[in-house]
């Protein structure tokens, strides 16, 4: 057991402004031994240059995913909006349960 | 008998299963330096009892039936804002346990643990500490590091008072996911005008593109994530 000291004192260097989230994505890409899947994810941290997502299975650096995220429309009830992007794994850190942290650098994107 | 301290820690169960926290009040109870003082299996209960019993410490198990949910951690300190809760839970995932913490959550134990550890944390976080899985701390510490919550520079703030009332709300309807269409027929105007309204926006925040103004609207608080559900 450990006891942990919460801090903000971690300033934000990147380059784009970034935003704590919990969106529905799915997953289409090929795993490490190439094969094709599609699977749920979840968004947890979004810019516009990337994202950073947990999923259920392990995914290569550097391979190529496409990734629909479902956007939240609020109390505005005009359908779900989708934030469809294609992009490359550019860090991959298993997590004890088993889930991995994905992290995904947009190569382009679009609303649907 | 176990004789109790004059300074126990005072705690409160929130768990929508009796047998459950039959077994915690018993563990609670066998402690010289504890003393349960109320237990409750739905929220309603939970905010009377917090506000008027004031504990130390909330043991919080989360379930849908009671409406004991992630949304209501803040709430439950809201109703005391003294009380320390520590979240039990048989989940083992990162994603709730960041999420639990981020709603104000001091300490998360699993209910596969042995009932020392939960002892244990509970005089830690009483103590004024946290209290986590240590396999769960690099996520954690990455989560806390990599999605800092959002706060809006000077910049931000400078550039959302050159924003007009309409573009608010276009800037509004774009960060709950809208494409022009959409908003054209939101607002009663052309597709068109909306286009002439993004153009304006994008130089007056200095973004690129609509998604840069998607993170934008949220950074800024001009819609709030917490409201809103995919």
């Amino acid at each position: 057991m450990n006891q942990i000291q919460g801090t903000n004192a971690f300033s934000e260097k990147r380059a784009k402004s970034r935003i704590t989230c919990n969106f529905a994505a799915i997953v289409v890409g090929q795993d490490e031994k190439g094969r094709e899947f599609e699977e749920n994810a979840r968004v947890v941290n979004m810019s516009a240059s990337g994202i950073y997502m947990l999923l259920n299975r392990s995914i290569g650096a550097g391979e190529k995913l496409s990734v629909r995220i479902a956007l939240p429309t609020g109390s505005l009830k005009l359908g779900s909006s989708k934030l469809l992007t294609d992009g490359n794994v550019v860090r991959v850190e298993p997590y004890t349960t088993g889930v991995m942290g994905i992290a995904v650098k947009f190569n382009h994107y679009r609303f649907r | 008998m176990v004789k109790e301290s004059k300074d126990a820690i005072r705690i409160i169960l929130l768990d929508n299963l009796t047998m459950v926290r039959a077994g915690l009040r018993l563990l609670i109870e066998s402690q010289a330096d504890m003393k349960l003082v109320g237990e409750a299996g739905d929220l309603h209960e939970a905010l009377h009892i917090i506000a008027d019993l004031k504990p130390d410490i909330i043991l919080l198990e989360l379930s849908q039936n009671g409406n004991l949910e992630l949304e209501a951690i803040p709430q439950l300190i809201h109703a005391n804002g003294k009380s320390r809760i520590i979240l039990v839970t048989s989940s083992t995932d990162p994603c709730l346990y960041h999420q639990a913490m981020q709603c104000g959550v001091l300490g998360v134990v699993l209910k596969t643990q042995k009932p020392e550890v939960l002892l244990k944390a509970i005089r830690k976080v009483y103590e004024g500490e946290a209290w986590v899985e240590r396999s769960m701390v690099a996520s954690l510490l990455t989560n806390i590091t990599r999605n800092q919550p959002a706060i809006p520079t000077h910049l931000e703030t400078e550039c959302i008072a050159h924003l007009n009332q309409r573009e608010k709300e276009i800037v509004c309807l774009i960060g709950n996911g809208l494409n022009t269409k959409q908003i054209a027929s939101q607002l009663f105007i052309s597709e068109s005008t909306v286009r002439h309204y993004l153009t304006s926006i994008y130089e007056k925040v200095n973004v690129s593109g609509r998604l840069e103004l998607l993170i934008f609207a949220y950074r800024v608080g001009l819609v709030n994530l917490a409201h809103l559900t995919p």
